[in-house]
């Protein structure tokens, strides 16, 4: 494989992202740890969440790097652990749940963070994401030489693995977002393996049933169906301050300091809602800049999956993009009302180390992988010698 | 053509990339150089973001610091009022007259008077 | 084939990110302004900074002392719906159990309520700890309305003088209505986006403030000792006798000042909701015109003197009853008939004495000119009118010369001894203090000035004082009134080397038909005494009017006349007047 530079934008928007991130929580964290003192009790100081936020970035950018540099090759040997490890975790979460050890950290009954005591929390959702698209890229890849792909060697681990992982998801952790996500991966992965439509077709159908059946049998769920057009309740309360931030943005915003929505109106404002506080702050041409970088950054993405020579690049680089944009899509669409709050962050942006720190690593792989696409190179290559033989035959 | 032009390859200065053949465009890795460079913008970028950011928080980081303030105000002043009253009791005639002292001095009769 | 595909991720790529940025661009630009609207509404609120009620004080001697203050207290208000009926209960029990006006079962029973009062009155220092254990508790849904409550640390004393102030916040009776507009001040406001949880933020261009402007803080002329031992006193006559009712007006002369003014039985102004009888509330001495009867043989008697077509040796026949118009009165002590001097006639309350007077007055039988002399005279006594003390007044009554189309010279007769025409207290009292002071008439005030910021600030008067007799008919007047008292009649009690002087008035209350009630048994009498004291030789000092009133035949000016005595002891002792040697 010959290797060449890699794709600077992607790196670069991701440490945009990131930083842009760093200096938002610095604007508002004093505004929610004062909130928070007041209404709950708590002792926040002022600092706390921009000082996690950079921890959080740092080992993101760590992580990040430890991607880049990690050959492939080595990583691919061992990514069968990646998958496990959530599975455990997942598994371990659930077991403190049901033991109410405070192990579990949970909110409103569902579990979705492992405290690990004062180096803060896990989540073990992201681990699960970033294990999906590891495996599953090796096993695709390896059906696809096998020529087994459409067969039942392919289906039955992919069976077994996807419906633990959304079991875990859906009904332990009641994270109806991170559902999304990791169905998002597989479709993505799935279509893009090189499978016939149809068979594609299929498994979205069965998804489609198996997700009507589960919002039916759960009234937890059916409740947050409905009450998507209520004008009662703690989520539309959510939605109508996310819309009021972001409207009252305009076309420039407030200004940085100026939020109101996120001295206390808005929950969540550092982490979910944190696109909406932005609204607030930068307005319209604020937001659109914000897309411009994520919309820029899962392009390269996908240029990098469209270039690549192999399928498992192909594969993973997928994964990722659908894993970011899928985070993507369903956060700001929930912030603007189009779709019910479904609790999952905005990558790079919101306050919360897991997603992040994992986010970067699915990123700094693709980096990685985009050293070695080679269309591109090719083109520019065979245009650069022709000019040079152009102009050594002009004598 | 007569002219004698030599073209010299500048392939052959740079030591690690001596090699004609075609697609040996590997080079070198993102040079360390190149990283720290990037590396420093980031961080100015950042360094600049935050000072921004920390002169338009300015006012509002005083805001719940102003409201435990005024409460610390309301509070001595409804202390001060509270002061008041009970001076106002202890020195009342309506207490004096059950106060045992208060009932044993002078009825105000008179001792007589000089001229 | 896997290219297309991922073209096709591209599409989506692009597909979603339009339409987020469409429905951005909506909200954002479209909708912009409807959001801002619904931003100042939610985020902006007004609050009254309410200004703080003026205290009252008075004196203590040379000193002065707050007589009724401020509290804050706290009335607690639950949102049934969302309070959390356990921990509530038992926070509330340990705090504020004294405080609770509702039962808890009342409270809880309907769970679509969001309103209900639970406890009123409840102190700063437990309301405090309540608010620290509910939100360490997490106990959300219950307000905290900030109320100010009035003090009396002298209990019940001056009570109808000084009034109450109600739920709402306005003063009603005395000196808390009356003065009403000073003691509120103005409330202000403070209009500012606030965040969640009510506190204000330095965001935004719209904060408005205006600061609240206090209430101010008024000194009373009232002397505290003096107006409870007056009460003291009153309140022993309505036990010892048959008056259910007392008031009583206590006055400097030579200012006009009140140093005291009494009105018993007496109520708990902080307990006013209690009271059941609303004439507790009255001030008697100011709102009440009523027949004094025979004290207002002073004012025939001094019109008489300044006149000067009579003097206390002037004698008239005495026979015991008289005839004007047709219509016969007489006299209520029927001895001392035939030529009697006029002090005796005074000393004896003859009705025929004063009748002759206003004869006298009249050139020597009743007719307009008389009759005209007389009115005017009175109401240049300050009499029939407001005196334009501070507090609500009734003005009274006086038939003009020409009031009735019939029996005038009668009407005027009747007046001469106090029948037929009503006056309050406090008129009749700053007249007599006219008449004592050299004939120099002082306004009557129960201001002493302001506090501001500590310092009294005195109550700067116009000067309003009238000249309203002359000098010598004041001190003809002054012997007058002493002879009465030093009479035979009224074995003299006063201690020597003092000048005190009064005369007692007993009247019956007019019935609902225009006809006097008996004067006996079950009828309903009014007995009255204006008197003034001082060392001899010097002008008085000060000056006394008492009226009881009950119903019962041992009832009149007697009883009153021992009330004034009381008083006038107790004020020569803590006046420290010296008597003369």
């Amino acid at each position: 494989m010959r290797k060449h530079k890699s794709d600077r934008l992607i790196g670069g928007l991701a440490v945009v992202l990131l930083l842009i991130g760093l200096v938002v929580i610095y604007a508002i964290g004093p505004m929610r740890a004062n909130f928070s003192n007041a209404s709950y009790g708590t002792h926040f100081s002022s600092n706390y969440f921009f000082v996690h936020q950079l921890i959080s970035v740092g080992i993101s950018l760590v992580a990040f790097f430890i991607a880049f540099i990690f050959p492939y090759e080595k990583l691919k040997k061992i990514s069968w652990i990646v998958i496990i490890l959530g599975i455990i975790a997942c598994f371990i979460l659930q077991i403190g749940a049901w033991t109410g050890s405070s192990i579990a950290s949970c909110q409103l009954g569902a579990c979705r963070w492992i405290n690990v005591g004062s180096l803060g929390t896990i989540q073990p959702a992201e681990i699960l994401k970033l294990g999906l698209i590891l495996y599953l890229a090796r096993l695709i890849r390896k059906r696809k030489e096998e020529d087994n792909l459409e067969k039942n060697d392919f289906w039955i681990p992919f069976s077994i693995v996807s419906i633990i992982s959304i079991v875990f998801v859906v009904f332990f952790q009641q994270d109806l977002g991170s559902t999304v996500v990791i169905v998002a991966i597989l479709l993505a992965m799935l279509f893009v393996s090189g499978m016939s439509l149809g068979k594609v077709v299929v498994v979205v159908g069965i998804l489609l049933v198996g997700g009507v059946i589960s919002i039916l049998i759960s009234p937890h769920r059916m409740e947050r169906m409905m009450t998507f057009t209520d004008s009662d309740g703690a989520d539309s309360y959510h939605i109508d301050n996310a819309l009021l931030a972001i409207g009252t943005g305009g076309i420039a915003g407030v200004g940085i300091g100026n939020t109101v929505q996120a001295t206390g109106y808005l929950p969540e404002s550092i982490n979910d809602s944190i696109f909406a506080v932005m609204g607030e702050t930068f307005g319209f041409l604020g937001l659109v800049l914000i897309l411009i970088f994520f919309t820029v950054l899962l392009y390269r993405i996908l240029r990098v999956a469209d270039y690549s020579e192999e399928d498992e690049h192909r594969l993973i680089a997928v994964g990722v993009f659908a894993w970011i944009a899928s985070h993507v899509v369903v956060n700001i669409a929930a912030m603007t009302g189009l779709i019910p709050l479904t609790g999952i962050t905005l990558p790079l942006l919101s306050y919360g180390g897991t997603s992040m720190i994992f986010t970067s690593f699915g990123l700094g792989l693709v980096l990685q992988l985009s050293c070695y696409s080679r269309r591109e190179v090719q083109e520019k290559k065979i245009n650069k010698i022709s000019k040079i033989s152009k102009r050594g035959s002009r004598k | 053509m007569g002219n004698n032009q030599t073209f010299t390859s500048r392939r052959g200065v740079n030591s690690e990339t001596t090699s004609w053949a075609r697609g040996r465009n590997f080079g070198k890795r993102k040079g360390t150089g190149r990283f720290s460079y990037y590396f420093v913008i980031a961080m100015l970028v950042l360094v600049v973001g935050l000072i921004y950011v920390a002169q338009g928080t300015k006012a509002t980081g005083y805001d719940y610091q102003i409201s435990e303030i005024e409460e610390q105000i309301n509070e001595l002043e409804i202390k001060k009022e509270d002061l008041a009253v009970e001076q106002a009791r202890l020195t009342s005639l309506a207490s004096a007259s059950n106060n045992k002292v208060a009932v044993s001095m002078e009825d105000a009769t008179p001792s007589g008077y000089a001229e | 084939m896997e290219r297309k595909r991922v073209g096709f991720l591209k599409f989506c790529l692009f597909a979603a990110i339009f339409t987020i940025v469409a429905r951005l661009f909506y909200i954002q630009i479209i909708q912009h302004d409807f959001y801002v609207a619904k931003a100042s509404d939610e985020h902006v609120h007004e609050n009254v900074i309410e200004a703080v009620r003026g205290k009252i004080y008075a004196m203590d001697g040379n000193e002065i002392v707050p007589i009724v203050l401020n509290e804050t207290v706290y009335t607690v208000i639950f949102d049934p719906m969302i309070v959390n009926e356990e921990k509530s209960k038992e926070i509330f029990e340990k705090y504020a159990k004294d405080n609770l006006v509702a039962e808890w079962d009342d409270v809880f029973a309907d769970k679509n309520r969001r309103y209900y009062v639970v406890a009123k009155g409840v102190k700063y220092e437990d309301a405090k700890k309540i608010v620290d254990e509910l939100i360490e508790e997490n106990v959300v849904g219950i307000t905290f309305d900030k109320k100010t409550k009035r003090v009396y640390p002298e209990g019940q004393m001056a009570s109808g003088l000084l009034g109450f102030v109600n739920e709402d916040g306005d003063g009603q009776y005395g000196v808390e209505g009356s003065f009403d507009k000073e003691l509120s001040g103005i409330d202000g406001s403070l209009k500012a986006v606030r965040d969640v949880n009510g506190v204000v933020l330095s965001i935004g261009d719209e904060n408005i403030e205006t600061p609240a402007v206090d209430g101010e803080d008024v000194v009373l002329t009232i002397d505290r000792n003096i107006q409870t031992k007056v009460e003291k006193i009153l309140n022993d006559y309505i036990e010892k006798t048959p008056a259910t009712n007392a008031s009583a007006i206590v006055m400097d002369p030579r200012t006009g000042e009140v140093l005291a003014m009494a009105n018993v039985p007496t109520y708990d102004p902080a307990k006013y909701s209690e009271v059941e009888d609303a004439r507790l509330f009255k001030n008697y001495v100011v709102d009440e015109p009523y027949e004094a009867a025979s004290v207002c043989k002073t004012f025939t008697f001094t019109t008489a003197i300044d006149l000067g077509v009579m003097n206390a040796n002037t004698t008239y026949y005495n026979e015991g009853s008289m005839m004007v118009d047709g219509l016969t009165f007489q006299n209520a002590y029927q001895g001392l008939r035939g030529t009697i001097t006029m002090q005796q006639a005074f000393d004896y309350s003859l009705n025929t004495g004063s009748a002759t007077a206003l004869k006298l007055i009249s050139g020597g039988e009743f007719n307009e000119v008389g009759r005209a002399r007389l009115y005017d005279h009175l109401i240049k006594f300050g009499l029939g009118q407001a005196t334009n003390i501070e507090l609500y007044e009734e003005p009274g009554f006086i038939p003009k010369p020409n009031e009735y189309d019939w029996t005038m010279n009668f009407t005027y007769a009747n007046m001469t001894f106090g029948q037929g025409m009503n006056l309050t207290m406090v008129q009749i009292a700053s007249a007599v203090s006219g008449i004592i002071n050299n004939g120099e008439y002082y306004q009557p005030t129960i201001l002493a000035g302001k506090m501001q910021n500590g310092k009294f600030i005195k109550n700067e008067r116009e000067k309003n004082t009238k000249q309203i007799v002359s000098v010598s008919t004041s001190e003809q007047m002054r012997e007058m009134l002493w002879g009465t008292r030093s009479s035979k009649r009224n074995n003299g009690v006063d201690k020597p080397g003092y000048f005190i002087g009064g005369k007692t008035g007993t009247g019956q209350v007019v019935q609902a038909d225009g006809s006097y009630s008996e004067a006996s048994g079950e009828g309903e009498m009014i007995g009255s005494y204006i008197g003034f004291g001082g060392r001899d030789g010097e002008l008085p000092e000060y000056f006394i009017m008492t009226k009881l009133w009950g119903k019962g035949q041992y009832l009149g000016g007697g009883e009153a006349n021992q009330a004034f005595d009381d008083i006038s002891n107790y004020l020569i002792d803590y006046l420290k007047i010296r008597p003369k040697v």
